[in-house]
């Protein structure tokens, strides 16, 4: 009687993920010598080295079967966030990002917490804990953005209405949930 | 619909340490796996793991990262089984694993567990598969019970920390040891293990090790260090001690009723540079005499206390997660130095009398790694003691010598891998 299957190769899912790594550095090298060869005065290729690393981000991130769409909505916002910048400064900081790209992507992402935690709140809080997270971010960016921004009144201001509104909905819905997460994350 | 309430609780003082020091080098994952005489239905066990997961609710859980420590949380999804297609032992992705520590796989007749050690020992895993099996086989052969003659599980669902409530906290300190010889040769390619399974008839083991006034862990204990040091040992300069390690069922000493983990361990140092040549018999003495100094309430409850010091002082306690990791992994990578394998006996395992027909053995298999590179694990069932041994060197020449030295002394003995080396026997 066997005991055992017949070995697998072991390094085969190793050896697709270096080809695909391997995929990722020729373009990027490639795509930075063309912009410097040619128009060096726009930096463009680090849009596409921005695009490959999100990507990965993405990718990486997704094919975890264990994360919660919750997580998924928290990773992405966060990615974004600092992408928007960076793509912002890439192409010449004209401030869009900052004005109009953050504001956008902080007040859809607290909606879409929000939803999420309202329709699963009757089984468990497990959204919550993110939205709670991304309400503090949140605050933390509008803050930032009401420092920098040149037309942040109407944007930021109805970014940060969603945020406070969010959190207070999320507190009031989920509270004793919340206080107990944090109780057990940081028990000693 | 009432609220749910989220069941979570600490890691136990042994626990603590396995998240943050496993990677795929050091997976901390053991094996334990039953032998059935009928083929495994992928379906009916998959039922019989969904029943038995929602009774053993302590087993219902997923590894949570804290700001100081890792936690146990209850995890929502239910566990898969899956047919066996990697090597035994291999690092859990929790991610990929509905974010259980344990994973049921299968393969022709035999039913595996693998266990992440945060979870609980092997003398609580190999229940824990018992309570699968009987639970597949009553399924399968559909035995209806009526509600008072239901079986009752033979697990618990006590999770105190017995550490805590049984150490004295006047006996922990640690005797100073010296670093151990550490197999040498040419590794397996990451990931991939050898095992090799020696079957031996435990009536004729029992009396040959009797007459060396031995017993039976001592005896395949002087063995396996005997193959040590004539195929590995004796090929190097080294003057460093053997030193093997003994994981110690700590409810054999203390009143403990938890599923959590409860074991300590004993440290065999075998010294090999006082003498030219050791034969069989030197080294079994000196296996003898270690734990005959070793194998005592107090010298347990000195080791007991040392590890459990450690996780309860209160300064530790205060490091951030992250920072903990950077500094454990700094010297548990120094601690580990300090063994040069392990051997884990499980004992004789019991099996219900109406199940008895339908099971064939039993195997243990512990994890490979790149210090202690060669290990053993044994169990025993009915008329048969498995000796098991995990490998990631290339050759196999301690497991060749240890089956030519077992047949030596006329016990029966043979032998099955897992393709990895040549068939020895």
């Amino acid at each position: 009687m066997m005991l055992y299957p017949n070995i697998m190769n072991i390094k085969k899912s190793n050896f697709a993920m270096k080809i695909l790594i391997g995929i990722s550095i020729v373009i990027i090298f490639v795509c930075v010598l063309i912009n410097e060869l040619v128009t060096p005065q726009l930096k463009w290729s680090f849009l596409v080295v921005l695009g490959i690393v999100y990507v990965w981000i993405t990718t990486l991130y997704s094919i975890q079967k264990n994360v919660n769409i919750a997580s998924h909505v928290w990773v992405q916002t966060i990615v974004m966030l600092v992408f928007l910048y960076l793509i912002d400064k890439i192409v010449g900081y004209k401030g869009w990002s900052i004005n109009i790209g953050m504001p956008i992507v902080i007040g859809v992402a607290n909606i879409t917490m929000l939803i999420l935690t309202i329709v699963s709140r009757r089984k468990y809080f497990k959204y919550s804990f993110y939205q709670m997270l991304l309400s503090l971010v949140s605050i933390i960016v509008i803050v930032l953005l009401m420092l920098k921004a040149k037309y942040r009144i109407i944007s930021v201001s109805i970014t940060s209405g969603i945020a406070v509104v969010t959190l207070m909905l999320s507190i009031i819905l989920c509270g004793k949930d919340l206080k107990e997460k944090i109780y057990r994350m940081f028990h000693i | 619909m009432p609220k749910k309430r989220i069941r979570w609780r600490k890691l136990d003082n042994a626990a603590k340490i396995f998240p943050i020091v496993s990677n795929k080098r050091f997976t901390s994952v053991f094996r334990v796996s039953v032998i059935l005489k009928g083929k495994i239905d992928k379906e009916i066990l998959q039922e019989a793991l969904n029943q038995v997961i929602e009774k053993q609710v302590s087993f219902k859980v997923k590894l949570t990262k804290g700001f100081f420590w890792y936690y146990l949380e209850e995890n929502l999804k239910r566990p898969e089984v899956k047919e066996e297609n990697d090597y035994p032992c291999r690092y859990i992705n929790f991610d990929m694993n509905n974010g259980y520590l344990f994973d049921v796989t299968y393969f022709e007749n035999k039913i595996n567990l693998d266990v992440f050690h945060s979870l609980t020992d092997g003398n609580i895993a190999i229940k824990f598969l018992q309570e699968i099996t009987y639970n597949y086989l009553d399924i399968k052969n559909k035995t209806e019970k009526e509600e008072n003659e239901k079986r009752k599980s033979i697990l618990s669902n006590n999770i105190e920390d017995s550490y805590l409530k049984n150490y004295n906290k006047e006996k922990t300190k640690r005797e100073k040891s010296e670093k151990a010889y550490i197999l040498k040769g040419k590794k397996l390619p990451l990931g991939a293990t050898g095992i090799v399974h020696n079957f031996i008839n435990l009536e004729q083991l029992k009396k040959v090790a009797k007459e060396a006034d031995a017993t039976i862990t001592e005896y395949l204990g002087a063995v396996f260090v005997y193959c040590i040091y004539t195929e590995n040992y004796k090929l190097s300069n080294s003057k460093k001690p053997i030193k093997v390690c003994f994981p110690v069922d700590l409810k054999k000493y203390y009143p403990s009723n938890t599923i959590t983990n409860f074991f300590s361990y004993i440290s065999v140092d075998i010294n090999v540079v006082e003498k030219n040549e050791y034969s069989f018999l030197d080294i079994l003495d000196l296996v003898k005499k270690q734990f005959k100094k070793k194998l005592v309430p107090n010298e347990i409850e000195k080791t007991m206390g040392a590890n459990i010091k450690i996780g309860t002082n209160f300064l530790i306690r205060l490091v951030p997660l992250f920072l903990k990791r950077i500094l454990v992994n700094i010297s548990y990578k120094e601690i580990r130095k300090y063994s040069t394998t392990t051997i884990s006996n499980l004992g004789k395992i019991s099996v219900k009398e109406e199940y008895q027909n339908e099971i064939d053995n039993f195997l243990f298999l512990l994890c490979g790694e790149a210090i202690e590179k060669d290990k053993g694990a044994i169990v025993s069932y009915n008329n048969n003691l498995v000796f098991t041994f995990t490998s990631i060197l290339e050759n196999s020449k301690i497991e060749r010598a240890f089956y030519e030295f077992i047949k030596s002394q006329n016990i029966e003995i043979c032998t099955e891998g897992n393709g990895v080396y040549d068939v020895i026997s």
